[in-house]
């Protein structure tokens, strides 16, 4: 293959990958700018919309059906988790919060292999056809699926923030959480409903992804770091940058794979962080946060 | 002779000037106080001094030494300390213990030479401890020793910052409010104590609200507003400075 | 005046003399090897997790990449003594200082950042480290790794049974335990505690803050690394897995739940998490037959977040807490009464009155 080609190639793979990190990074930032936690558990919500997903098309629902079931449940179940686990440590040191969603992610990774065991899990890509040729390269179709849903969610985002009331007290509270409560805004109720909004949209992208990388229980955790490193390469506080680092990691992972060796390639995202985290701290798109004394 | 002399020093925030293009000087073994309504660049000012942010332009010059951009623990090396506005004392930490880090720099043993137990580090140990000691009691702190500051009343935090600051035992001491939120008997304990520090060697820089102390104890005055120095002079003269007492000093002073 | 001072060391190690005695009796009670087997892992872990209680819960530093640090000890270990024919304790010294050499590099470039960016930066050198460990495989074995790393020895004497093995980890144990507690009560240690609260106060102090976690970093990673050695020469066998992501967590995790600010909190909560791995392996399988893999991770989970909503502390914060509460509480009605002594007394939300 020549090496236009062959880059060509290596884009469009790093774009689906980039999507989908793209989503999890929106998860973090959403989360870290309205509560203030990091939320180590997020990539388990990736996986469990995955899985739940698939034993619900086992169960003989429809696709569609299976994955709106799947998403629900999911939702619910980060609402329960924040509830329940969130909720409690809320005033918590910043370590204590990392170490307790760390702690719980490894509690839902292990329920995952009790209920779903080590094997991986297919899934029908939504629609049959060959892949789609582009100047050469090849594309799956469910990689049209996985921009179109970055896409969707994306825009849907935009308005709920921008349009809804609901959207605009999250807002609120992402830009200083004392006013908003002193304005009746509840950030308890908005952190409840944060955690259900990120763990569904977390859901979306473990399913969409399955049918091309297939579903296992701990596909969360490299995922969930994956997405960790896009939110703060874009700036952890900043929507367009979370969306912009996963489709720039996707890439950078895919070229690095390709073109190093795909061995390495965790390792090359890993170390594009590290330099920019030492030369931009608050990453490529946010504004450099001061001590106040 | 001048310790401290600052030239053209200015410092923003986005848009907000906090030190706007000010000089002066400060002599050896002066208590110069610095008033200005909030918001006019006082606690800039500190920070500026200890490096804890890095002014825009302008220069810092301490015994002569430029210290303009350097970083904090350097210029405490250099003998310059501080209290805050809003209390930063080691939380976790017994009263004593708070004022033996204020000792840090009275000790020479490093970090293996205390995992292996040297011998020098009881000794260095106890001199440490003696030295917090020595400042607890000019504080009037010496029976609250070893409990956690957590549960030390407002005032005495205010007072354990100043000995912690002392046990440094700084060339220049920079006090950022420190009667803020003490009582009149506890304020007089730190006029008189204040008042005693330049005969131990200290030069004293201090941002204070209450007139009535900063008339008792201060040498020179310096009246800031947002960021720019307005006024200078002793207290006699700023008293009797027109603009300084229609704009900032009202009532409170006749 | 001698039987004085007798008496001071007495009290002062009380601790130190109660632990050796029951590393003997332990190795006295428990004949099977076997067992004994588990006591070693405690004691390697152990090393690990007093090491990163200095960093995190001393110095406030988080670390998610501990585990590359115990792997580059093992690795050096390894690779000088199976490959290059060092001895085991001049390899020890020198995967040491390979490690602290690596250490320093990652602490001087990642240890300016705060919080959440110092966890993914620590973490992602961890990952990094793993990842060469897998794919550098004419050096490490890669995957499938390599055999034939000789037991420890010193001169002519092999520790190569489980009992001489356990009296040796333990003994370094014992070290790094005594280490840890001479820097903890040293004023580097009280600089530590500073930082970890206050890093602009503690700079204003004259604390060279940056240089001090620095220095502490390095030091906690060769506990790693030391604790990694005595790993590889234990099992004598090399491979990448038990040093990946997994395992960072794990020392955190057992660090946390031991308390982080606390010497013997390791002890307790690698103790506690690797007794109830081995109960819920025998148990498990027992009520839930058709379960396979290492589901007991479950429960180490949860325990973690239980333990860490209820006693942030940890196991050994938590009861010191318990005891310590009754004394405070008392403490500060002292102190409220002797505030009452002043009746002119103005209250701090009065503060900042004057000029305006
Ligand atoms: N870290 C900072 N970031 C942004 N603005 C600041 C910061 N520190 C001070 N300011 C601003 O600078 C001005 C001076 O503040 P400050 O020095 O605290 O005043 P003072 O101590 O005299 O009350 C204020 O307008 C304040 O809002
Ligand atoms: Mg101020």
């Amino acid at each position: 293959m020549p090496l236009g080609n062959e880059l060509l190639q290596y884009l469009l793979t790093g774009l689906t990958l980039g999507g989908i990190y793209a989503l999890i990074a929106l998860g973090f930032v959403t989360i870290y700018t309205v509560t203030g936690h990091i939320n180590f558990t997020q990539g388990e919500f990736v996986m469990l919309g995955a899985l739940t997903s698939i034993s619900m098309i086992k169960l003989g629902l429809p696709m569609w059906l299976a994955i709106t079931v799947a998403v629900a449940i999911v939702g619910i179940f980060g609402a329960a988790f924040e509830r329940v686990v969130i909720y409690p440590a809320r005033n918590s040191s910043v370590v204590t919060i990392i170490i307790i969603t760390i702690g719980f992610s490894v509690a839902i990774r292990g329920v995952a292999l009790l209920l779903w065991g080590t094997q991986s899990y297919p899934m029908q890509p939504f629609s049959s056809g060959p892949p789609i040729n582009i100047l050469g390269a090849i594309m799956n179709r469910q990689s049209i699926w996985v921009l179109l849903l970055s896409i969707v969610v994306v825009i849907t985002l935009f308005i709920f923030f921008e349009r809804t009331v609901m959207g605009k007290a999250l807002k609120a509270c992402a830009i200083n959480r004392l006013a908003a409560s002193l304005m009746g805004i509840s950030p308890q109720k908005m952190s409840l409903f944060c955690f259900s909004l990120c763990a569904s949209i977390g859901a979306l992208a473990g399913i969409f992804i399955t049918p091309i990388t297939t579903a296992t229980y701990d596909m969360g955790l490299m995922l969930g770091l994956k997405g960790f490193v896009a939110a703060v390469l874009g700036g952890l506080t900043n929507t367009t940058g979370a969306i912009l680092g996963g489709f720039l990691l996707g890439i950078l992972e895919a070229m690095g794979a390709g073109l190093i060796s795909s061995g390495y390639k965790d390792a090359i995202s890993f170390l594009i962080l590290l330099l920019v985290l030492l030369n931009r701290p608050e990453g490529l798109l946010g504004k450099p946060e001061r001590d106040r004394v | 002779m001048s310790l401290l002399e600052i030239e053209n020093l200015t410092r923003n925030f986005g848009g907000v000037t906090a030190v706007a293009n000010m000089s002066f000087q400060v002599n050896t073994g002066e208590i110069v106080a610095f008033i200005g309504p909030n918001g006019a660049g006082k606690t800039t000012l500190f920070n500026l001094i200890t490096g804890l942010i890095k002014p825009d332009y302008g220069t810092i010059k301490f015994k002569n030494i430029d210290i303009t951009g350097k970083v904090p623990e350097k210029i405490a090396a250099l003998g310059i300390n501080r209290t805050f506005q809003n209390l930063q004392l080691f939380n976790g930490m017994t009263v004593v213990e708070n004022v033996m880090v204020g000792a840090h720099r009275h000790g020479k043993q490093g970090l293996l030479q205390a995992g292996f137990s040297f011998p020098g580090v009881a000794k260095e140990e106890r001199f440490i401890l003696a030295k917090a000691m020595e400042k607890l009691e000019l504080v009037g702190l010496t029976d609250k020793k070893d409990i956690p500051v957590e549960i030390l009343p407002y005032g005495q935090q205010r007072l354990l910052e100043i000995a912690r600051a002392m046990a440094m035992e700084p060339k220049m001491l920079l006090l950022d409010e420190p009667a803020a939120g003490l009582n009149q008997g506890e304020t007089d304990i730190l006029g008189d104590l204040i008042c005693k520090l330049p005969k131990m060697g200290m030069t004293i820089l201090l941002v204070e609200h209450n007139m009535d102390l900063i008339m008792r104890i201060s040498h020179h005055i310096v009246v800031l507003d947002h960021g720019s120095k307005l006024f200078e002079g002793n207290p006699g003269e700023v008293q009797n400075d027109a603009k300084v007492i229609a704009a900032y000093l009202g009532e409170e002073i006749v | 005046m001698k039987t004085k001072s007798t008496k001071g060391f007495l009290q002062r190690n009380l601790s130190i003399i109660f632990f050796i005695a029951i590393v003997i009796l332990i190795a006295l009670l428990i004949p099977n090897p076997y067992y004994l087997g588990n006591f070693v892992i405690i004691g390697i872990f152990t090393i690990v997790v007093v090491g990163l209680c200095l960093l995190m819960g001393y110095t406030g530093q988080v670390s998610l990449g501990h585990a590359a640090f115990y792997g580059l000890g093992a690795y050096s270990s390894a690779l000088l003594t199976a490959k290059v024919g060092f001895t085991p304790l001049l390899a020890m010294v020198i995967a040491a200082v390979i490690t602290g050499i690596v250490a320093f590099l990652i602490g001087i470039a990642t240890l300016r950042l705060k919080e959440h960016y110092l966890a993914l930066a620590t973490l992602g050198s961890g990952i990094i480290i793993y990842i060469f460990f897998n794919e550098q495989v004419n050096i490490t074995g890669g995957p499938s790794g390599f055999s034939g790393i000789p037991y420890f020895s010193f001169g002519s004497w092999q520790f190569d049974t489980e009992r001489s093995y356990y009296f040796l980890v333990w003994s370094f144990v014992l070290l790094a335990i005594i280490f840890a507690r001479n820097i903890v009560s040293s004023r580097i240690g009280r600089a530590l505690r500073a930082i970890h609260t206050s890093e602009i106060a503690a700079t204003c102090m004259g604390i060279p803050a940056f240089q001090y976690k620095v220095q502490i970093f390095v030091i906690s990673a060769i506990y790693a690394s030391i604790a990694g050695s005595l790993y590889a020469h234990y099992i004598t066998f090399m491979s990448p897995s038990p040093f990946g992501f997994q395992a960072s967590v794990e020392f955190v995790l057992m660090a946390a739940i031991g308390g982080l600010a606390s010497i013997w909190g390791p002890l307790f909560g690698v103790t506690a998490v690797l007794f109830l791995t081995e109960f819920l392996k025998t148990v498990v399988p027992e009520i839930m037959p058709s379960a396979g893999g290492e589901y007991e991770i479950i429960f180490f989970g949860l325990i973690l977040v239980i333990v860490m909503i209820f006693m942030p502390e940890g196991l050994v914060g938590g009861i010191k807490d318990y005891f310590a509460k009754g004394k405070i509480k008392k403490l500060a009605i002292k102190v409220n009464q002797d505030l009452a002594e002043f009746p002119e007394n103005d209250l701090p939300s009065d503060r900042n009155k004057g000029v305006q």
